[in-house]
C-alpha cells in the first residue's frame, strides 16, 4: 500500500473515519473543512491510500498561534526574543483504528513536521505545540516532544518541540 | 504609497505585486487565529523551553521520520 498525504479535499470520504475518539471523528466530519476553506483557521493533511484516493486512513490539522509577550511571567520573558512568540499548533492527528500500528501515524507526524519547518522557514516560528492525550504522551515524546508542566492533571499533556531540533534531525 | 513592490525568486525571476496608486492593500480585517488557554506555569514552562540555548538533540525515531 503507498500512503499519500496531502490537504483535505472537499470530496473526501470522512463520514465513515473512526479513530476511536469521537472528538477527532467529529472534528474531520464536521469542523476540519469548514476550518481549512471558509475561514482559513487550521489546515487539515489526510493519509489515503493510492488505491482509494478518498478514503481518509488518517489525519493531522496544524494552525498558527502565537503567545503575546506581555502573558508571559515577567522573570521569564529575558531570554526570548522582544515580539509575541509565533508557533504552530498541531491540533488534531488521528489514525483510522482499522490501520493502527501500520505506520501511518509516523507518516503523518513525518509530514507535519516537514510542513512546520518550511513554515518556520518562510514565514519564521519557534516551535510546535501540542495538546496529547494522556496515553499518548510517550508517543510524542519518541519524537522529541516535551511536556509543558503546569497542565491540569486530569486534562491532556500539552507539549513542545522545538524546530531546531527537527532541523537538527533532518541534518542526520 | 505609490511604490511598486516586487517580488523577486532566487533565480532571479521578478513578478510586480502592487502598481503605483494602489492605496490600500488589505481591507480592515480581524484575521482568525487560534486562541490557546495557558496556565502560568505552562507560560513559565514555555518560556524556558523557548529561551534555551540550545535545543534538544533530535530522538532516534524523529531523525527517521525526516528521512521519510
Amino acid at each position: 500500500m503507498a500512503i499519500i498525504i496531502r490537504r483535505l479535499e472537499e470530496h473526501d470520504e470522512v463520514e465513515s473515519f473512526d479513530c476511536g475518539d469521537e472528538p477527532l471523528n467529529n472534528y474531520l466530519k464536521r469542523h476540519a473543512w469548514t476550518n481549512q476553506e471558509k475561514i482559513s483557521i487550521g489546515v487539515s493533511y489526510v493519509a489515503v491510500d493510492e488505491g482509494a484516493p478518498r478514503v481518509v486512513l488518517g489525519y493531522f490539522t496544524l494552525a498558527m498561534a502565537s503567545v503575546p509577550r506581555e502573558a508571559f511571567p515577567k522573570k521569564y520573558v529575558r531570554g526570548l526574543p522582544p515580539y509575541d512568540l509565533p508557533l504552530i499548533l498541531l491540533a488534531r492527528l488521528a489514525v483510522e483504528r482499522r490501520f493502527a500500528g501500520r505506520g501511518v501515524g509516523h507518516a503523518l507526524i513525518s509530514e507535519a513536521l516537514r510542513i512546520g519547518l518550511r513554515v518556520a522557514d518562510e514565514v519564521g516560528c519557534r516551535c510546535i505545540v501540542t495538546d496529547a492525550y494522556r496515553e499518548r504522551v510517550g508517543w510524542y515524546s519518541r519524537y522529541g516532544f516535551v511536556p509543558i508542566e503546569g497542565a491540569a492533571a486530569s486534562g491532556p499533556q500539552r507539549m513542545f518541540l522545538d524546530l531546531r531540533t527537527v532541523r537538527a534531525a533532518l541534518r542526520r | 504609497m505609490g511604490r511598486r513592490i516586487i517580488s523577486e525568486s532566487l533565480s532571479g525571476e521578478r513578478i510586480a505585486l502592487l502598481f503605483p496608486r494602489l492605496e490600500r492593500v488589505a481591507p480592515d480585517l480581524v484575521l482568525p487565529r487560534v486562541e490557546i488557554a495557558w496556565t502560568k506555569r505552562e507560560l513559565e514552562s514555555l518560556a524556558e523551553l523557548a529561551s534555551a540555548t540550545e535545543a534538544n538533540a533530535p530522538t532516534d525515531a524523529l531523525i527517521r521520520a525526516m528521512r521519510v
